[in-house]
């Protein structure tokens, strides 16, 4: 057992070694000539295997080194949703305009009917570009809860109605909601 | 999400007041029915005769009666192709013949846009849509 052991580390070591140095210098040296021909992929030395087999050089880099694309991204779709800024005035938390949750607002929508909504702000979920309002409005005696994404297309203005006459304590106002229980 | 026993508010004057799913038509096997689905109801309860005055009588359903329905307010929310999420407060329902015609003259409420596509007289006759 003993001498397996001491054997087998020993055989390990130079065979991996020797194969090690032999790819070293292979791709060595075809780096080299690459560099030399800039069009050319480079390829595995032939001695290693049957069949070369191809690296292809990595793909031209779009963006400046150290940029964060999904940022970019995001700051370019907002910029195009809304180039006048009026909907970053109103659900920006740092917006003097902003709006916040309790206020009564109707979204007016670019539809052939001229589709309004009026409702309160339960909820305002912020994430960008794919920022939502959630509104609550009682109709009849049914309520109906909208959630609007705020740079959509399809929403052609918010005009803010009421500010809450209290402030509310809360982000999201969920309570608002009938209570299940109490109605039966 | 309107399936098997769910219980839907009938919101025109066909008579019903509240219905019983037993089938949702069109949809693959266990799928469950949205605004704008066709369903197989149950009439369970039905509305005082005083409150019937316009509707026919030929036309009132009895409790236990089978009729045809269409989805027009769920309470599980479902999303527009614009990205808007919709929510009602409650299931509702408004009776249809085979034809899909609606049975009552009067709707009483707020329906779904959705309905646009092929219930065109619902929301003719619906007092909001939503």
């Amino acid at each position: 057992m003993s001498r397996l052991l001491l054997r087998q580390p020993a055989r390990g070591i130079s065979v991996t070694e020797n194969c090690l140095s032999a790819l070293r210098s292979a791709t060595v040296a075809t780096l080299k000539d690459s560099r030399q021909v800039p069009n050319a992929g480079y390829q595995l030395n032939r001695k290693l295997t049957k069949t070369p087999i191809k690296i292809h050089h990595p793909a031209p880099c779009l963006l400046p080194k150290g940029s964060e694309p999904k940022q970019l991204l995001e700051q370019k779709l907002i910029s195009e949703l809304d180039p006048t800024g009026w909907r970053r005035q109103l659900f920006q938390r740092s917006s003097p305009l902003a709006l916040r949750a309790g206020d009564v607002v109707k979204v007016l929508f670019n539809s052939e009917t001229n589709q309004t909504f009026v409702g309160t702000i339960m909820a305002i979920r912020r994430r960008g570009v794919d920022t939502s309002v959630r509104l609550r409005s009682e109709v009849g005696q049914l309520g109906v809860e909208m959630s609007v994404k705020v740079y959509s297309t399809s929403v052609k203005a918010f005009e803010f109605v009421s500010r809450a006459l209290k402030k509310a304590r809360r982000a999201k106002l969920y309570y608002l909601r009938p209570d299940e229980k109490k109605r039966k | 999400m309107i399936y098997l026993k769910s219980l839907l508010n009938v919101i025109d004057n066909s008579g019903a007041s509240l219905v019983e799913c037993v089938n949702v038509l069109g949809k693959g096997n266990k799928t469950a029915g949205r605004v704008g689905d066709r369903i197989v109801v149950v009439v369970q309860s039905i509305r005082s005769a005083k409150l019937l005055a316009q509707a026919s009588a030929q036309n009132r359903v009895q409790r236990g009666d089978i009729r045809h329905a269409v989805i027009v307010r769920t309470k599980k929310e479902y999303q527009r192709p614009d990205g808007t999420v919709v929510r009602f407060d409650d299931n509702a329902c408004v009776l249809i013949n085979k034809q899909g015609e609606p049975i009552g003259t009067r709707i009483m409420g707020v329906v779904a846009r959705e309905l646009q596509q092929g219930y065109a007289k619902i929301v003719a006759l619906a007092p909001k849509v939503v």
